[in-house]
């Protein structure tokens, strides 16, 4: 068992395409660390560096004290699942199993304890002589994780290893694999570009974007405290709403005028950084939550009418999509089932900005200057 | 071996691709750097080793060494004299017909193999179209059966169909009385070859029906100086349709084709200059405008105007070709009923040709089952929803989609032709048969090296056929795009 | 007609055009045999037809045997050789081709390729044969080994390259991140889920080597050391008549095929289905 630390990690491919740029990361030694961000970011491809099945570019890998750099992937004492599993088409469920364990000499009977042990972990004791597309695709993903746990390695890397499934298959495995790895308590790395997994299995999350880490920390400091405006947009479903204006000051009153010159008052407590961007773009961002309709809206809001365009119902809460004069897209509202409203409404609908963050700048990237002064990107 | 060196290159490259990013320069940590990635390399080539050995060894260097020798008289043994290019200086002075006369025969047996192809294709097909896959599976054991057969079998069999007394073939032709139809096309053919060849240059007032059948060749041949030339022009259009796409790019070529074209087939420019830049103008400027002109009422109505005026153009002046050319001289050998088809210097191309009826080779058809195979349910089943047919199913569907395997098929059957020589050596020996009749360039060049012991000016022969090689698997590369 | 019957006759239209081809596949196979058991009077009388022998003359089979006995071991011995060599140099060479990308792998790939196309004919015969005795090998059955499997390699490679970029890469690296090295990653996943193709690439290069006749005719002196194909074409020569004897001779000169495709021919089917062979 150990950590691992990536310190300055550069990928550039021979085409010259730099798909990981100083990537400074530490995962704690039984920790499940998930790399979440969308296709392109980088995210797998520092996952085969750790692996070994990538060169390494730049800088340096080591789990625990032991540099990986120079280590061929089969003396890393890593497992790895794969997204579409790669199990042997050709073993059994117990030969796909065991083959690691026969490649490293242990003798037969450890292995087929071994087997057994990780065979009834996941409950595939009546498959163990079945080929692999006998099995259906839980299955499948369960040996492909068998294959993992047997050897007990270092740390476990997981490549979008619920990516293949149907959605209810998926919140099953979801479920196992959390329960699987605070039974195994080793440390993993888990790749995905769902953030919904990346919420639910990570003790921490990483947020990568354009080959470079946007934010390190618990899901839930990840959710609350997005270090920029693209960890605001990726993380949360539905995202994060938008809305640009130009940061004003009247007296003590801060508020973001929006180019039709709606004004929101803005309610946070943070705002340190807000002088030196007076009078420059900014970036409101409110999540659907802290939208409120007028029956159930708390106090301190800033109000601001808008035309309801489309409500989806989804049992206990429901979805409404709003339109607001000057902005293009629309906004998302997140109401309780008993908020009544009809496409074509005009409704007062109140900001809980002081929930909300303030971007500087209307790029992807733009830093919060809502968080905490000296608030870590890394925590 | 060179394991030592290539990584390290990589690495540069790798490096200098980084740019921006600073690489440790101390001794210790560059080493540290790329030395697992050149073991690593290392491994692999040596892993190939044994290939590039075995592939350098007795590939290449004999291969390198024809190179040298085709610039020597060489007898093969103890006889070496540099002589420079007095071998190339021979084969393109004129001074060897022989071998130039070869390469006509060889034109022949290409399009005749390139007919030959499409009887498997077809069986495949049939094949694929099977309902049953146990009656499939069953078909294509037993095609892989006939290849327990020696291969000279075969041979010794066909040589004896064609025998002249006792030869199957002979019988079959007397049998179903297409004997006496050879004779008399005997006579018939090389009139009529004499016919079309007279009418080609001026109007023949006495069968004005068939000048006026020939009337697009009588304009033709004017302005291309005969039906070669027509078929030039058949293929420039098929050209200015598909193969290039800008419009510089078409003009560029049209000129250079039609100016060879002119001078090729035409009467000699220099001796009377103005009609010849008439026709050059004619040609170069109205053809090309013509050819803008239905390029945009194709975009228009959609119809391939072009092509079609292609393929007419193709056909009738192949057809044409085949008339005056191929049957000129009667032959006399049909009278008696037992022609000797592998001993008449006429009859042996014939003979070759026929060779192997009905041209199924067993493997070929599995091969291309191989192709027909990856076709998915869906694509048929979506075919037959739109209403496709019989025959729109075979060119809209499965052809289509096995070209692939046609494609490199057409490339190796090129490449064998022309190098083909070990079946006309069994066959008919070195000479290639009566008059030369079967004397295929690779016949000669083995004939040159073995039986004259001209090695050197083997060689040199051998080294016109390698740049011919090289420039067809480049026309091809261009042109059949070949994915696998 | 109903659409059912239309069908069913559309499919027996096929068995006849199908069956017309075996027929035309298996006639030389036919007269062979026939011919091997005709006495020679009855052959020159009427050689091509396909009467019954009149006399069934076997010992025709034991003159064959005798002439053809000891060519059927030199036969083995190169076609054997030669796939071995064949595929122990181009399984490896085809598995590095494909799975890596590394500073010369375009060169050596090109370089085998290159060969296919390489005017190599009457000329290259001579100076391949100046090297072959240069090393000593004239007359000596290693030399055909040698050739046959180091040519034959190319077409493997080919093939072979192209199947393993067809194996999901994510099989090699899980094996290597499971503790394989090169030589397990071939034997534990290459081989077997190419089984078929490599199998019929074997075939394909026993027969080419089987087959071979102008490499053999230049390179082999000794009677001794004869492959059938100039073996019997020396017969041929020698016994211009014994039309019989010949082809008992090559009857059993096929004999050792007839055997190897007893045991391999669903290999093959399913190999050549798979396109292991292409052109």
């Amino acid at each position: 068992m150990a950590g691992i630390l990536i310190k300055d990690l550069q990928k550039i491919y021979d085409n010259g395409y730099h798909a990981v740029k100083d990537a400074n990361l530490e995962i704690r030694d039984r920790e499940f660390m998930v790399l979440v961000g969308p296709s392109g970011c980088g995210k797998t491809t520092t996952l085969r560096m750790i692996a070994g099945l990538e060169d390494i570019s730049g800088g340096e890998i080591r789990i625990g004290e032991r540099r990986l750099n120079e280590v061929a992937p089969k003396d890393r004492d890593i497992a790895m699942v794969f997204q579409s599993y790669a199990l042997y088409p050709h073993m059994s469920v117990y030969e796909n199993m065991a083959f690691a364990l026969r490649l490293r000499k242990m003798p037969k009977p450890e292995i087929h304890a071994k087997v057994m042990e990780a065979a009834k972990m996941l409950s595939l004791g009546n498959q163990l002589e079945k080929l692999p597309k006998q099995l259906s695709g839980g299955q499948r993903q369960r040996v492909a994780l068998g294959r993992a746990i047997v050897r007990q390695p270092k740390a476990f890397l997981f490549d979008e290893p619920l990516s293949n499934l149907d959605a209810k298959l998926r919140g099953e495995m979801r479920y196992e694999l959390k329960s699987l790895q605070t039974r195994l308590a080793t440390t993993a790395v888990y790749v995905t570009h769902d953030q919904i997994e990346a919420m639910t299995l990570g003790d921490r999350i990483t947020v990568m974007s354009v080959g470079e880490i946007q934010q390190v920390a618990p899901p839930t400091v990840v959710y609350e405290f997005p270090y920029n405006r693209f960890v605001a947009s990726f993380i949360g479903t539905p995202p994060m709403n938008f809305v640009t204006g130009k940061l004003v000051r009247e007296g003590d009153t801060w508020s973001c005028e929006m180019a039709k010159g709606q004004r929101f008052t803005l309610g946070m407590k943070e705002r340190g950084k807000l002088a030196e961007n007076l009078g420059k773009d900014v970036v409101l961002g409110v999540r659907p939550e802290h939208l409120h309709a007028p029956q159930v809206a708390p106090a301190g809001c800033a109000v601001c009418p808008m035309k309801v365009d489309v409500v989806e119902h989804m049992g206990d809460h429901q979805y409404i999509y709003l339109l607001l004069d000057g902005v293009e897209d629309t906004v998302i509202m997140k109401a309780p089932p008993q908020v009544k409203a009809a496409p074509g409404d005009i409704m007062p609908v109140h900001l809980d900005t002081a929930a909300g963050h303030l971007f500087a700048g209307t790029h992807e990237h733009a830093p919060n200057i809502t968080l905490p002064a000296g608030f870590p990107r890394q925590q | 071996m060179s394991g030592d060196s290539t990584p390290r290159t990589g690495e540069t490259r790798r490096a200098a691709a980084a740019g921006t990013i600073e690489i440790p320069v101390d001794g210790a940590g560059s080493m540290a750097r790329w030395w697992p990635r050149a073991r690593f390399v290392a491994m692999l080539w040596l892993m190939m080793l044994p290939t590039i050995a075995g592939l350098a060894i007795f590939t290449y260097f004999p291969n390198l060494e024809t190179v040298k020798y085709s610039l020597y008289k060489w007898d093969g043994g103890a006889v070496e004299e540099f002589r420079l290019f007095y071998n190339f200086k021979q084969i393109f002075g004129g001074g060897d017909p022989r071998y130039w006369a070869a390469f006509s025969l060889i034109g022949v047996l290409l399009a005749a193999n390139l007919v030959k192809m499409w009887p498997s294709i077809f069986t495949a097909i049939v094949l694929h179209r099977l309902k049953s896959e146990r009656w499939q599976f069953f078909y294509r054991v037993l095609f892989v059966v006939p290849m327990v057969i020696p291969g000279l079998v075969g041979l010794l069999l066909w040589k004896g169909y064609y025998d002249p007394n006792v030869g199957l073939f002979n019988k079959l032709l007397n049998g179903i009385g297409l004997m006496p139809v050879l004779n008399s096309l005997d006579t018939a053919m090389p009139a009529l070859a004499a016919f079309v060849n007279g009418n080609l240059l001026v109007w023949n007032s006495a069968n004005p029906l068939w000048s006026i059948l020939l009337l697009p060749t009588q304009i033709i041949t004017p302005l291309f100086g005969g039906l070669w030339g027509m078929l030039v022009f058949g293929f420039v259009l098929l050209l200015l349709r598909d193969g290039v796409q800008t419009i510089p790019g078409r003009w560029m070529l049209w000129v250079m084709v039609m100016a060879f074209a002119v001078l090729t087939w035409g009467p000699n420019p220099f001796e009377n200059p103005l009609p010849f830049l008439a026709r050059g103008l004619i040609l170069l400027g109205g053809g090309a405008l013509l050819v803008e002109w239905l390029r945009k009422r194709d975009s228009i109505e959609g119809k391939d105007v072009v092509a079609r005026i292609a393929a007419g153009v193709l056909i009738t002046a192949g057809l044409l070709v085949l008339l005056s050319k191929i049957w000129v001289d009667p032959t006399n050998a049909f009278i008696n009923g037992n022609p000797s088809w592998l001993g008449h210097s006429k009859l042996v191309v014939p003979a070759v040709i026929v060779w192997g009826f009905p041209w199924i080779g067993t493997v070929g058809v599995l091969i291309y089952l191989a192709g027909l195979a990856n076709i998915s349910k869906e694509v048929y089943e979506a075919a037959e929803l739109d209403g496709i047919g019989f025959w729109g199913k075979i060119f809209r569907i499965e052809i289509p989609l096995i070209l692939t395997q046609v494609r490199i098929n057409l490339i190796f059957l090129t490449i064998g032709t022309l190098n083909e020589y070990g079946f006309f050596l069994i066959l008919l020996g070195p000479d290639g048969g009566p008059d030369n009749a079967g004397l295929t360039p690779g016949l000669y060049m083995y004939q040159k090296a073995f039986i004259q012991s001209e090695m050197g000016y083997a060689c040199a022969l051998g080294m016109v056929m390698f740049t011919l090689i090289l420039f067809l698997t480049i026309v091809y590369q261009r042109h059949l795009k070949v994915d696998k | 007609m109903t659409h059912q019957s239309h069908l069913r006759f559309k499919e027996w239209c096929k068995h006849a055009l199908l069956c017309c081809v075996l027929f035309f596949a298996f006639v030389p196979f036919f007269l062979m045999l026939m011919i091997s058991l005709k006495t020679n009077d009855q052959y020159t009388t009427n050689p091509w037809w396909f009467d019954a022998p009149s006399q069934w003359c076997w010992a025709n089979w034991t003159k064959g045997w005798n002439t053809v006995g000891h060519y059927i071991t030199n036969s083995i011995v190169v076609a054997v050789g030669s796939v071995l060599l064949c595929l122990t140099i181009s399984i490896p060479t085809s598995y590095v081709i494909a799975r890596y990308r590394f500073p010369g792998r375009e060169l050596v790939y090109y370089a085998l390729m290159a060969t296919m196309f390489l005017p190599g004919g009457a000329a290259a015969l001579v100076t391949t044969f100046k090297l072959i005795s240069s090393m000593g090998l004239v007359n000596n059955l290693a030399a055909l080994v040698l050739l046959s499997g180091i040519g034959g390699q190319v077409s493997c490679v080919f093939i072979l390259r192209q199947f393993i970029e067809e194996i999901p890469k994510e099989l090699f690296e899980s094996a290597s991140i499971d503790g394989a090295g090169h030589l397990r990653q071939m034997w534990s996943i290459m081989l077997p889920l190419s089984g078929p193709v490599i199998g019929t690439l074997a075939i394909m290069n026993f027969l080419g080597a089987w087959n071979d006749l102008i490499m053999p005719l230049i390179l082999l002196r000794d009677d001794q050391m004869l492959t059938i194909p100039v073996g019997l074409m020396r017969l041929d020569g020698e016994y211009v008549k014994m039309w019989g004897e010949l082809m008992a001779g090559y009857s059993i000169a096929a004999i050792p095929l007839v055997i190897l495709f007893l045991f391999t021919i669903r290999l093959f089917v399913r190999g050549l289905t798979a396109g292991a062979v292409k052109g």
